[in-house]
């Protein structure tokens, strides 16, 4: 009786009304009492429906119902004047209006009950007005609105208590969906360069995007991808992974095609316009996060109740429209859809290549109980859907006539379910089930014309001596790669707040479990044309591999966490969030087998404010990243040892023998890269006008990354006497066996280890100074000064290698160790705001001062900078500096080549980019942009300095039509 | 309604021309800096006066162009006096006194055969603009305008800059001629504000360009861009008269890139009036690259007013131009062409209006000097001297009470270059005298349909001093002697306009078409490189205008 009676109540406050039709109270009572098991099941198909038509004025609506007027005029705070232009709403539903000359606006059709009108316009702050509307008539209400300069284009950079990310401590960057549509980027990484320190890039989806946190680049840019590789992507509360992304030809890859694999995600896929909220964590992550060693990016696609809007963008490259809607239906659901479409023109008018990027993201969100849609965190139980699709298909087609034989093409795309269910108690308690699973398709080509001389060659795929053929001239080399990795990932977590110790805690516990792999039919290529011949080849080559044999990799994790705030005599307040995070790498394919590696995290952020506006922080942590699958399972390498090489004019007369080998670098020892991330900041928050200050010194250090270290071994080659070997016969000779003799080969093996070391340490600032309202000015500063040293224990063999495999002579060659590169970025960028409420006017100018760069590889060139040598038969010989000026060494001091020992420093420099926005069709925008608008070239290098080249001039326009306001009739 | 800025007394006439003005205002935009001969209907510039945009000393030889078309509908909103004279952004509070936003879409089509060399053979253009001005309270006016064009250039283009005949001796020319597509946008905007009897004002402008060849085994790839910034002052005496003082800077580059893809490229850089020698780029070697950078400014002082019923203002201003061209970025001190100007110009007009009748007096007047200074160091000197003379009378009837309205423009323009290159030891001197008439009728059909009819002639009528070709070389047989033939020659324009405006509640909706022409008066000499044929574009554009 008492369900039934639940029920019933709940019907009543999930009716629901579009655009002043009201759906029947019976047909909404019925599904609500069917039971949660009927919604979920009608929830997704509710979802992609509800979507489709939410920017239609409703359906199936049966007989009108009560309804009122809302009216009134809005008026400019300060000054009392009318404005106009407003677009006036009610908060979930599609009406909308507009404010006429004098301010008035009216709404007609207006839904009974508890509401909440929406005022917004360009350089206006939102006004949000509850008020209760009657079944009938007609209710006066005007509005206030305050006229703000857009704060640093809405980026709250620790300088007050909104610049953290939620439920976190650590300095943090917040992009809310004003910055972020400010910004006018294609992708999150456009976003991301309203972070301290990230350099403007031009829009569009050129190349390959990834984010390197508190990385500068380094001379290789070994740096830059192995921090790109420890920044975590949260998306929409699942960390998304690039661990199983197999699409590279590795360390021996002849043809080397431009995706993100070994690196972080391609930022290409998540467009700008499917963003509600980022949230950059450059400091120390809670203990909530890990796979990681840099930091956090935390992302919110945009879901719930969304004011329908077409959004599009042109540039002579680049062009772009997306679509997003979300509404609600009655109190207990919501649904929303993002769509968009984009495409870049690579170097047009030399190429036809184009880059396209298409994504569809749903999000569902259901609640049953007394929860809300608005407060996830309510009692009861919301369940919140998403399923996402997305592909990036960069294409340059070959072009006979102009560029034969060259082609190259990368399809990579995914689709995502995601499930949130959080069952919330009183006072906040709550507990969250999160489960995801991920599948991505990967299809990566390329085709290049290869220039051989006469190079024997077998295409045997195991071990053992095989007649081989030749391969010379040009010929055309193809590569396929075919990947398909899945990523499954849970978490339950639980969320105790409560009051203990004379202050506030939040105690956040979980546990994770993540399982990765890759069902990809893998690297393939066709026999006939090689990408990879080289004679003997002292690195192997790879032959074609399945990636579906390679065994899934599973990892679980489990961290406790609390955040402890207290308020101190004389106005201090003190916050501390500590943490402890275990990560677990499993040896077997499935979480129930034993760990291989495990690293405790303890991490701890501290916050003491000794007077409301001042805060001093400081936060240390251990953070732990997953090698790459490619990493853990590396490919098998081939040594074709050449036994035979008969080379005569007749080509039915030639003959190659070969004996094939592999070796398998697997490296069982390979574990976890460790970072130590630590901080300590001051903020200064004035308050006035928003001025702030804020000042961030950091240092955080990797151990442990993975690359290649070189094992040194030897294969033994048989050479064989050859029987009728007379020129002219037109018959291939015969070798006989055994074997006439036998001497070693030396060889290399690519081995991944945990030999990479980085350290970047630097300071971030932002000063923030107070609105000029005289000239409704306003302008912010920052930066970052970091550098990067990275270091590894991989030893170097010079550019002999090749000479000492073939030439027998040769009894050993001479090798390096200790190479270290360093890079160094000191970069400003201010962004100065103009904005003119009346018009509906914003300008952003923004200049970006590269105030220092250097990259440089350190180490000894001279002629006893080598370390040892290595003979034929791969052993190390170390030999102690003292020693080696003695005469025996002399075939071994030799300068070390390939280090760029003459650092790269380019004198400092500056590019300006502009943008204007326009409020048009009252809540629509539209907004001018120009990366380095004044076209500056850079400088070019001198005696003593590198070269600095920017990007060239990109422009173009950025519209957005707000639908329900056009289709209301303003 | 009592008195408008010129003492109209019907409010309806008032906003039919208001919005008419407005209509050819933005339906021809400014498009002085367009790759095409100069049959391109933009003699509208003139009425975007104060655009930050607009060239500076920057007078290149003399050529034919369209008469200008009457400013019929403009009568009603003519206190543009100052703003269509002058350039200072300080004046703008007391010329715009309404709220106007207009959206127009617009294609465009240039073709024929009577070109110069380095004009395309024909230009389609396709665009859409965004324009408008209002006051803000009491004390501040702002106008503004964005307009994104897409041009499609056919095969035949030669020129690897956008604007070639400018007043710069020195032009890449790409003699492959692949077709291009360029997208270009503009963006400008001027603020003006009140404070006691004086006014401040600033005015800040952008353009892109960006043109790529599309299809083709020999690739051009350039960009341009312009950022142009005014600054004014003015204090105002009374309401009678009004003195300001006002700068302007104008800063341009210009890069372009011929690659062997894989055909080879063939670059005549020219030179003055040097034979330029090709030079070929095959995929062996480096691609051509050419950089410009321009920086222009102005500065001067107006002056306008108000007394016996008629309106005046003056303006007197100091220019200069200053061109640096590389072909060699990547080292700190590549060899260099420099090319400088300077000059002034001054210019009056007067208005008055009594009962709808409304006559105007303008005259304006350029000048400058140009030297080069040459990267070659054995190369001698190239200097120019230019001037543009341009008187201009307009009379427009508009009555609220018949249905007709018309207007009539009589002009006379003269335009004069000497130009001396002692490299090539040629020497050219061209005056030109360019009268030209035009008239427009309009009938108001309905209350809410108007159609005008106008039509142009000008007569194009130089007296040259130019050198014969013979013997000076392949570069200058193609690529100099036809436009040098092309400017001593004369010849005529003819066009036609027809504008159906349609008046809503809320503004209105405008269809505006357009056909002219241009050919010699007489048919070319064997003897001369003098192109053939006529050259004509047509156009047509539709513009949604509301007064808010």
């Amino acid at each position: 009786m008492l369900r039934r009676a639940r029920c019933a109540s709940d019907s009543e406050s999930t009716a629901f009304r579009y655009a002043g039709r009201e759906r029947r109270l019976s047909s909404s009572r019925a599904s609500s009492c069917d039971g949660v098991q009927r919604r979920l099941l009608s929830g997704v198909a509710f979802a992609v429906i509800l979507a489709l038509v939410s920017t239609s004025s409703g359906s199936a609506q049966s007989a009108p119902s009560p309804r009122a007027t809302v009216t009134g005029r809005v008026v400019e705070a300060a000054t009392g004047q009318p404005l106009s232009g407003v677009a006036v709403s009610v908060e979930g539903f599609p009406m909308a209006s507009g404010s006429d000359s004098a301010g008035r606006y009216q709404l007609a059709n207006v839904p009974p009950g508890p509401q909440v009108l929406q005022a917004r316009r360009l350089g206006f702050a939102v006004a949000r007005v509850p008020l209760t509307v009657p079944g009938s008539g007609t209710l006066a209400m005007d509005i206030s609105m305050a006229a703000v300069a857009l704060r640093m284009t809405e980026v709250h950079v620790t300088a007050d208590a909104n610049s953290r990310a939620r439920g976190e401590l650590g300095s943090a960057s917040v992009m809310t969906r004003e910055a972020i549509a400010n910004q006018g980027a294609n992708s999150l990484a456009g976003v991301l360069e309203l972070v301290p320190g990230v350099p403007l890039q031009p829009p569009g989806l050129d190349q390959v995007q990834q984010i390197a946190m508190r990385a500068v680049p380094t001379s290789s840019g070994a740096a830059d991808r192995l921090a790109a590789f420890g920044t975590l992507i949260i998306l929409d509360g699942v960390p998304l992974s690039n661990n199983a992304n197999l699409q590279t030809t590795g360390p021996r890859g002849e043809l080397v095609p431009a995706t993100s694999a070994g690196g972080g995600i391609d930022l290409r896929r998540i467009p700008a316009a499917a963003l509600e909220r980022v949230e950059v964590i450059r400091g120390v992550p809670s203990a909530r996060y890990g796979d990681l060693t840099q930091g956090a990016i935390v992302v919110d696609t945009r879901a719930g109740i969304v004011a329908p809007e077409i959004v599009g963008r042109y540039d002579p490259r680049t062009a772009e429209g997306s679509i997003t809607g979300g509404r609600a239906s009655g109190r207990s659901q919501t649904a929303s859809l993002t769509t968009d479409l984009a495409r870049t023109q690579l170097a047009p008018g030399i190429r036809d290549a184009d880059v396209w990027r298409a994504s569809l993201d749903m999000a569902h969100r259901l609640v049953v109980g007394r929860g809300s849609i608005d407060d996830p965190l309510s009692p009861g139980t919301v369940f919140d859907s998403r399923a996402s699709l997305y592909q990036v298909y960069q294409m340059e087609a070959e072009q006979p006539t102009v560029h034969p034989g060259i082609s190259s093409s990368d399809r990579s795309g995914g689709a995502r379910l995601t499930e949130r269910a959080r069952r919330g108690g009183l006072a906040d308690r709550h507990i969250e089930l999160t489960a995801s699973i991920a599948r991505e398709w990967q299809n990566t080509a390329k085709q290049f014309p290869l220039v051989r001389g006469a190079e024997p060659f077998t295409d045997l795929l195991v071990a053992g001596r095989n007649t081989g053929h030749f391969v010379a001239g040009v010929y055309p080399a193809i590569v396929h790669l075919e990947g398909a990795p899945w990523h499954s990932y849970t978490r339950l977590e639980g969320v105790l707040p409560g009051a203990r110790f004379g202050g506030d805690n939040t105690l956040r516990s979980g546990a994770e479990l993540r399982r990765e792999w890759n069902a990809g039919p893998g690297y393939q290529f066709d026999l006939e044309f090689p990408p990879q011949v080289d004679f003997n080849g002292v690195n192997g080559y790879d032959r074609p591999r399945r990636y579906d044999a390679i065994p899934p990799v599973a990892t679980s994790a489990g961290y406790i966490d609390d955040r402890f705030t207290r308020t101190l005599p004389h106005g201090m307040s003190l916050d501390v969030q500590g943490g402890l995070r275990a990560e677990v790498f499993h040896s077997g394919t499935w979480w129930a087998s034993s760990a291989r590696d495990m690293v405790l995290q303890p991490r701890i952020n501290v916050q003491l404010s000794p007077i409301p506006s001042v805060r001093l922080r400081a936060g240390w942590g251990r953070t732990a990243k997953l090698p790459a699958l490619g990493d853990l399972y590396p490919a098998p390498q081939f040594y074709d040892v050449i036994n035979v090489n008969w080379y005569p004019p007749n080509v039915a007369e030639r003959l190659a023998v070969l004996t094939t080998s592999i070796r398998d670098p697997t490296n069982p020892g390979l574990g976890f890269a460790v970072g130590h991330k630590a901080e300590v900041g001051l903020e200064v928050d004035v308050g006035h006008r928003g001025a702030a200050l804020s000042i961030v010194a950091f240092r955080d250090g990797t151990t442990g990354g993975v690359g290649y270290d070189v094992q040194s071994s030897f294969l033994l080659r048989e050479h064989f006497a050859l029987r009728d070997s007379s020129v002219g016969t037109g018959r291939q000779p015969q070798y006989v066996t055994p074997a006439q003799s036998v001497d070693t080969v030396p060889i290399f093996i690519d081995r991944p280890s945990n030999l990479q070391h980085i350290v970047n340490r630097g300071v971030e600032w932002t000063l923030a100074f107070p609105e000029i309202p005289q000239i409704l000015t306003r302008v912010e500063v920052q930066g970052a000064w970091t550098v990067s040293r990275l270091s590894n224990d991989a030893l170097a063999f010079g550019q002999a290698v090749s000479d000492f495999q073939l030439d027998s002579m040769r009894k050993r060659i001479p090798y390096w160790s200790g190479l270290v590169e360093r890079g160094e970025r000191a970069l400003a960028t201010a962004r100065i705001i103009h904005h003119q409420p009346a018009l509906g006017l914003v300008i952003t100018g923004t200049v970006q001062y590269f105030i220092r760069e250097n990259t440089v590889q350190e180490g000894a060139i001279d002629t006893l900078a080598w370390a040892g040598y290595v003979t034929r038969s791969g052993t190390f010989v170390p030999v102690p500096i003292e020693r080696r000026g003695d005469a025996q060494f002399k075939d071994l001091r030799r300068q070390r080549l390939g280090l760029l020992s003459v650092p790269a420093s380019p004198a400092p420099d500056w590019i300006l980019s502009a943008q204007l926005a326009k409020a048009v069709f009252t809540d629509g925008r539209l907004a001018f942009y120009a990366f380095n608008t004044l076209d500056r070239l850079g400088r070019p290098a001198t005696n003593s300095r590198g070269s600095r080249f920017f990007p060239r001039t990109r422009f173009g326009l950025d519209c957005t039509l707000p639908m329900a306001t056009l289709w209301s009739g303003r | 309604m009592k008195g408008g800025p010129l003492g109209l007394r019907d409010m309806r006439v008032r906003t039919t021309f208001f919005a008419l003005f407005a209509t050819l205002v933005v339906l021809q935009p400014a498009r002085v800096h367009a790759q095409s001969a100069p049959i391109d209907v933009s003699s509208a510039s003139r009425l975007w006066r104060w655009s930050p945009l607009r060239p500076i000393a920057d007078l290149g030889m003399p050529t034919s162009r369209l008469a200008e078309l009457p400013r019929q509908f403009e009568l009603a909103p003519a206190r543009l006096g100052v703003p269509r004279i002058t350039e200072n952004p300080a004046q703008l509070p007391d010329e715009i006194d309404s709220a106007f936003t207009q959206v127009v879409f617009s294609t465009n089509g240039v073709t024929g055969a009577y070109r110069r060399p380095l004009d395309p053979v024909s230009v389609n253009t396709i665009g859409t603009s965004l324009a408008g001005w209002r006051r803000i309270g009491g004390a501040l006016a702002a106008i503004g305008r964005v307009a994104v064009d897409r041009d499609a250039l056919s095969d035949g283009s030669y020129s690897a800059f956008v604007a070639p005949y400018g007043s710069s001796p020195f032009v890449p020319a790409d003699t492959n001629r692949p077709a291009l597509g360029r997208t270009i946008v503009t963006l400008e905007g001027g603020e003006g504000v009140v404070l006691g009897s004086w006014r401040l004002g600033i005015a800040a402008g952008y353009r892109g360009q960006e043109n790529s060849s599309t299809q083709s085994s020999a690739s051009q790839i350039g960009r341009a861009s312009s950022n142009g910034v005014a600054l004014g002052a003015v204090r105002a005496f009374g309401s009678r008269a009004r003195v300001g003082l006002y700068g302007r800077r104008l800063q341009s580059s210009e890069t372009v890139n011929l690659i062997a893809n894989p055909q080879t490229v063939r670059v005549y850089a020219l030179d003055g009036y040097v034979s330029a020698e090709p030079a070929d780029f095959s995929v062996a070697f480096p691609a051509f690259l050419r950089r410009a950078d321009r920086t222009a400014t102005a500065w001067g002082t107006d002056v306008a007013g108000r007394a016996l019923g008629t309106s005046w203002s003056a303006y007197l201003e100091r220019q200069s131009l200053h061109e640096r061209q590389v072909s060699t970025v990547l080292t700190s001190n590549p060899p260099t062409d420099r090319w400088s100007t300077s000059g002034g110009a001054l210019g009056a007009a007067v208005q008055r209006t009594i009962r709808g009748l409304s006559a105007t007096l303008r005259a304006d007047w350029r000048a400058q000097k140009g030297d080069a200074d040459r990267a070659s160091t054995s190369a001698g000197a190239f200097r120019s001297d230019a001037s543009q003379l341009a008187l201009v009378s307009e009379l427009l009837y508009a009555s609220s009470v018949s249905p007709w309205n018309f207007a009539a423009t009589l002009s006379l323009d003269r335009d004069q270059q000497s130009a001396t290159d002692d490299a090539a030891r040629i020497t050219t001197d061209i005056i030109a005298w360019m009268p030209g008439i035009s008239g427009e009728v309009a009938r108001r059909v309905s209350d809410h349909l108007t159609i005008a009819l106008g039509y142009g002639r000008s007569q194009f009528t130089p007296s040259a001093s130019v050198p014969s070709p013979v013997n000076r070389g392949t570069g200058y047989t193609l690529l100099l002697a036809p436009a040098i033939e092309f400017a001593a020659v004369a010849s005529h324009t003819d066009q036609g306009v027809v504008t159906a405006r349609w008046r809503t509640r809320a503004g209105f909706v405008s269809i505006r078409a357009w056909a002219s022409s241009m050919q010699p008066n007489s048919r070319a000499d064997a003897s001369v490189l003098l192109p053939t044929g006529s050259r004509s574009s047509l156009g047509c554009a539709v513009s949604v205008a509301s007064a808010w």
